[in-house]
Order: structure tokens, then C-alpha cells, then sequence
């Protein structure tokens, strides 16, 4: 298995005979890189190894451990067939094995003897012609994704602007549609009652953004009052249900648009509730179209999640509580058993959506819900560490460092950092240039040694060593402490990372 | 020898095998390798180990390489081979040996054509 060139097109050449496989690789000649395999399941090996960088593939179909026509079958599976051309490499012309072969998705067939000019001209031919077929399938997705992703921000803008003009919280908006799509797709996936496609989810997620834009035509004084309305004044208020839905009905184009008869439903009926004691129409169950049912849901509980100037902020489980249990109107029961059932995510997600600015905290909580390993709750424990350690390090003038644990990283306050010629936010401190130029490459080694033999039960780490400090050699003594917190929910103990302290001998 | 006179010695076709690998710098590479091809050595064994399975597919590749370096007497009789092995059927022993002559006929010239 030799490969000669990297970045010329790769042709994978799968052929138990190794005299069959050179002469295909020098008929081929140097334009092409080949790769070689002597039987199918190393050719299965390679092409998982290499995927659609391989531009062909050619395949002799009798050979030990697998054969050809299997490598094709498994190729079918796992649908690389699309994308990695095969040519049928065989002695047998008339045999039905070569007519399986093309069932089977081959797009080509040589035959031996093998022929030099037939050989280059079969191989060039398939490739082309698959490398036209991948630049078309990639300018289509991208004109798709390109297009896709104009519409995505003109309505958030549209969403913003809304929200804005309303004296909303800031991030209403965006939350009331990360919701909406988690509990579609949990919708979709635990129950079979309503039929949901992902273009179905994806319309419903993006016309959310609408739901209060009935707004824009009342008051602003009247959204920003805090006492109590009057009950005229609160049919008023309660009148952006119609006023949204006549907006979008009235439009002079697109109103007969999938995305705005569903941004309509949602607009006019998502303080409907299901026992019919919403708002405006006093629709009843399933009455409500599904998209203002979970648009009035999600709304629900953001409002109550979120400032506002007529409520208190409610915690994550009050508000789940208060939904669940009815306290804030009734919704359809299926939906409550899917909201209860992704609250925990749901929670997440906003959270990482609000951590957005906060690449280390960000990183750390991805990694968290990645593994699963640590719950929420401990999320919010670890984050209130950070912040004091934070504020700690902000206002002293001492070198004090704080280590993350996951992704390894150190964070020095501005200062320090200044005074150390390192960055405030060390990633991947032990191969850091700066930090080396710092501390030296054998000390960075043994503190970065020490940390990691650190245990709960001798979690210190002290190191004297020479370090350069405003541009001077100096030495110092690091020591740190490892720290850990226990996982609520397993009582097992997790490195939540460490804070450290670093004196200058003057 | 030339590489004409080898093709001639042994039954092979110099002309069509010059037509398909163009040059006879590239022939003479791939019949030089020829010697360390496991094929036939491979059908032979397990013939005697009575592994039907292994010897077709052994034939099956001697006969292909065979076919591409243009050997047509020992491309013959490794098809026929093949096709008695792939009917489950036995090889006769003058049938092997007829194969064993050819390809020691083969073996013995790439010599000379090396010398």
C-alpha cells in the first residue's frame, strides 16, 4: 500500500494480485496517486479512511476474506456508492457477477487483459464525470445554505426590530425559537401523534419570530407600564393577538406564503390555551393549530424565566412547575409530557445560547453536555466559582491564576498577564510559546507534571523556579490548588480545575 | 533474447501485449516480476491440500495475470482450471502437470531474458 502523491486524485486499487495492482497503478500513470488493497475488507478500511477524497475506486470482484460485489453491497449501506465511482476490474466479462456489479452501483467495467489506453480513458472518463457531479451538488447546497441563511436573518432582524420597539428583553426572541424547535423535534421524535417534517419544524421555528409583532401597533407607554392595567387598557394589550394577524393578512405580497399563514396562526391564536379560557377566539384543544400551541408554550415559559415589568423572575423549576401544574394556563397534555421531558436540555441550550460571548465557559458546557457527565445544577456551581474566582483575580495585585479543567486552559487577570508576557486566557498551557518563554520549557513541564499527580487528598502544588517578570529574570515559587466539586447527582468527584498563586522573590 | 523471441519461446502474443502495454520497457518491468507472483504456487499447494476454494481463486488470479502479460498458453490452460475448480469439479493430474510445464517453460526463459 504505497501512496506516491497526496494531492493528486487518489484512485483506490483493490486487487488480490499484486502484479494485477502495479501494472493498473503504472498504466495509470503519474497524474494519479494510488492506493492499493488486496482484498475488500481493506479496501472497506481505506475508504473509511479516506471517504470522498478517493476519486475512484477499482475493484476486482474474486478475491480471499471479501469480496468485490460484498465491498459494493457494504458501500451501498453506507451510501459512499453516491459519492466514490466504482469501475469493475474482471476476466469474467459474460458472468452474472458483473451484472450484479452494476446493480450494485459500479459505473464502469474493465476488462483483462488490461488495455493502457482503455485503462487511462475509463479512469478519467468516471472521474470527470463525478467530479462534475460533486461541483454541481456543491454549488446547489451552497446557493441553498447561502439563501437559507439571508432568509434566517431577515427575520431575526425583523424579530429584534419587534422586540425592540416592545421593550422586550433582550434575547425574547431568540429564546422563544430555540425553544419552539427543541420541542418540535422532541414532538416529532417521542410521539407519533402529529406529523411533523423537518421542513414543517423548521417553517414553524422561523415564523415564532413573529409571534408579537401585533405589538408594534399599540402604545409603547401602555407596553411600558409596570402598575395595573386597567381592563380596558388590557384588552388593548391583549388585542396584539388580532392586530399581528390582520398585519400579516393584509400584506400586499406573500400573504398566501407557507411561512406567513403559519407566522398568522401563531400571531392571532398563541394565548389561546387548551381548556378555551385564552385569547382572543377562546379556542379550544385542538382547535388551536399546533404551531401557536407551541409558540404559547415557549412564550410562557420565557416570560416567566425572563425580566419583565409586570413579574418576578421565576427560576428554571418554578417555571416548569407552574406550566406543568396549570398555574399559568392550560396547554394540550401530550405537549406538557414532551416539555417536562426536555426541560433539562431546554435549559441547557439557552444557557449555552446566553454563554455565546464566554468562549471558555462556553467550551466547558459543550464538553459537559457532550459527555452528560455533569448536570446542570453543577453547571451553575461551577459558574458561580468562576465568577468569584474572577472577581478575586480582577482586583488583586498579586499574580493569582485560575486553571479550567475542561478544555485545559489558564486565565491570568490583564495585569499579570502584562507583567508575566503571556495572554490572559492561556489555551493549551503546556505547549504555550509564551508561557515557555516565561517560565522556561522544564518548569512549564514539571508544574503542568505535578498538576496532573495532584490528587483530592494532596492537592497542592508548589514549584520554586526562575521566570522572566517585566522583562527581568527573576525567581518565584507557583503554587497552586487543585480543586474539585462533587456531581450532586452521582456523588462522584469531578477536577472542576484550580486557583493558583505566584510570588516574586525581589 | 529479445523480448519477441521470449513471447515466441513460450506461447504467449508479443504483438497484442506490446499493443496494450505500449512500450517494451513496461513489458519487460511486468514479466520480470513474474517469478515472484504467488499464484501458481499457491494453486499447486493447496491442490495437494485438496483446498478446493482457495486453489479456484488461485487460478482465478494466475489466469488473470496470465491474461494481462499476454502468456496465452498459460492463460488457456489456467482458465480451463478455473472452470473445473469453479464447477467443483477435481483437477486432473495431467492437466496440472500440462500447467506446471508451461509455466516452468516461463520461469526459465524470464532467465534468459534477464541475462
Amino acid at each position: 500500500m504505497a501512496a506516491r502523491n497526496s494531492h493528486k486524485q487518489k484512485i483506490l486499487i483493490v486487487d488480490d494480485s499484486e502484479m494485477n495492482r502495479s501494472i493498473l497503478a503504472d498504466m495509470l500513470g503519474e497524474e494519479y496517486s494510488c492506493i492499493e488493497a488486496a482484498n475488500g475488507q481493506q479496501a472497506i478500511e481505506l475508504m473509511s479512511l479516506y471517504g470522498d477524497k478517493l476519486g475512484l475506486v477499482l475493484l476486482d470482484i474474486v478475491m480471499p476474506v471479501m469480496d468485490g460485489l460484498e465491498v459494493l453491497k457494504i458501500m451501498n449501506e453506507r451510501k459512499w456508492i453516491q459519492d466514490i465511482p466504482v469501475i469493475i476490474i474482471s476476466a469474467d466479462n459474460a458472468s452474472d457477477s458483473i451484472e450484479r456489479a452494476y446493480e450494485l452501483g459500479a459505473t464502469d467495467y474493465i476488462r483483462r487483459p488490461f488495455d493502457v489506453h482503455v485503462v487511462r480513458r475509463r479512469a478519467l472518463n468516471t472521474i470527470m464525470l463525478y467530479g462534475k457531479q460533486r461541483a454541481l451538488k456543491g454549488m446547489i447546497e451552497e446557493n441553498l445554505n447561502k439563501r437559507q441563511q439571508e432568509q434566517t436573518l431577515i427575520i431575526s432582524v425583523l424579530g429584534h426590530i419587534i422586540e425592540f420597539r416592545n421593550g422586550e428583553s433582550g434575547r425574547h426572541v431568540t429564546n422563544v425559537r430555540t425553544i419552539c424547535e427543541i420541542l418540535l423535534n422532541a414532538l416529532s421524535e417521542y410521539t407519533g401523534k402529529y406529523d411533523l417534517s423537518p421542513d414543517e419544524i423548521s417553517l414553524i421555528t422561523m415564523a415564532s419570530v413573529l409571534h408579537d409583532v401585533g405589538k408594534i401597533s399599540i402604545d409603547s407607554e401602555l407596553l411600558a407600564r409596570t402598575d395595573k392595567l386597567s381592563a380596558k387598557e388590557n384588552e388593548v394589550l391583549k388585542s396584539h393577538t388580532l392586530l399581528g394577524a390582520e398585519m400579516l393578512d393584509k400584506l400586499p405580497v406573500g400573504n398566501n406564503e407557507p411561512l406567513v399563514k403559519k407566522a398568522y396562526e401563531i400571531c392571532r391564536w398563541h394565548h389561546e390555551r387548551w381548556d378555551g379560557n385564552g385569547y382572543p377566539d377562546g379556542l379550544k384543544g385542538e382547535e388551536i393549530p399546533l404551531s401557536a400551541q407551541v409558540v404559547g408554550l415557549a412564550d410562557a415559559y420565557d416570560t416567566l424565566t425572563g425580566r419583565r415589568a409586570f413579574k418576578e423572575v421565576y427560576s428554571h423549576s418554578k417555571a416548569v412547575d407552574m406550566i406543568l401544574s396549570g398555574e399559568y394556563g392550560s396547554f394540550n397534555p401530550v405537549l406538557l409530557e414532551v416539555f417536562r421531558s426536555v426541560s433539562d436540555k431546554l435549559r441547557t441550550q439557552l444557557r449555552l445560547h446566553s454563554l455565546d460571548r464566554d468562549d471558555g465557559v462556553k467550551s466547558l458546557a459543550e464538553s459537559a453536555v457532550e459527555t452528560d457527565s455533569v448536570s446542570s445544577r453543577t453547571l451553575d456551581l461551577l459558574d458561580a466559582e468562576r465568577e468569584k474566582n474572577r472577581f478575586i483575580l480582577s482586583h488583586s495585585n498579586e499574580i493569582l491564576f485560575e486553571v479550567y479543567a475542561n478544555p485545559v486552559g489558564i486565565r491570568f487577570s490583564d495585569e499579570s498577564a502584562k507583567r508575566l508576557g503571556v495572554k490572559p486566557y492561556v489555551t493549551a498551557p503546556a505547549t504555550d510559546a509564551d508561557m515557555i518563554n516565561c517560565f522556561g520549557k522544564e518548569n512549564v513541564k514539571t508544574i503542568e507534571k505535578l498538576f496532573r499527580e495532584a490528587t483530592r487528598e494532596k492537592p497542592s502544588v508548589c514549584l520554586k523556579c526562575a521566570a522572566t517578570f517585566d522583562g527581568k529574570q527573576v525567581g518565584c515559587t507557583v503554587t497552586a490548588l487543585k480543586q474539585y466539586i462533587r456531581n450532586p447527582e452521582t456523588g462522584r468527584f469531578i477536577c472542576s480545575g484550580a486557583v493558583g498563586k505566584i510570588d516574586v522573590e525581589e | 533474447m529479445t523480448i519477441e523471441n521470449f513471447y515466441a519461446l513460450t506461447g504467449g502474443d508479443y504483438a497484442d501485449t506490446k499493443l496494450r502495454f505500449l512500450t517494451d520497457d513496461r513489458i519487460l518491468r511486468f514479466v520480470g516480476k513474474f517469478p515472484s507472483d504467488e499464484s501458481f504456487s499457491l494453486l499447486k499447494s493447496s491442490l495437494a491440500e485438496n483446498n478446493a476454494e482457495t486453489a479456484f481463486r488461485a487460478a482465478h488470479t494466475l489466469k488473470g495475470v496470465a491474461s494481462n502479460l499476454g502468456f496465452t498458453s498459460l492463460f488457456k490452460v489456467s482458465s480451463e482450471i478455473t472452470e473445473v475448480l469453479r464447477g467443483g469439479n477435481t483437477v486432473a493430474e495431467e492437466q496440472f502437470a500440462e500447467l506446471e510445464k508451461i509455466y516452468d517453460l516461463i520461469i526459465e526463459h524470464i532467465k534468459d531474458l534477464q541475462a
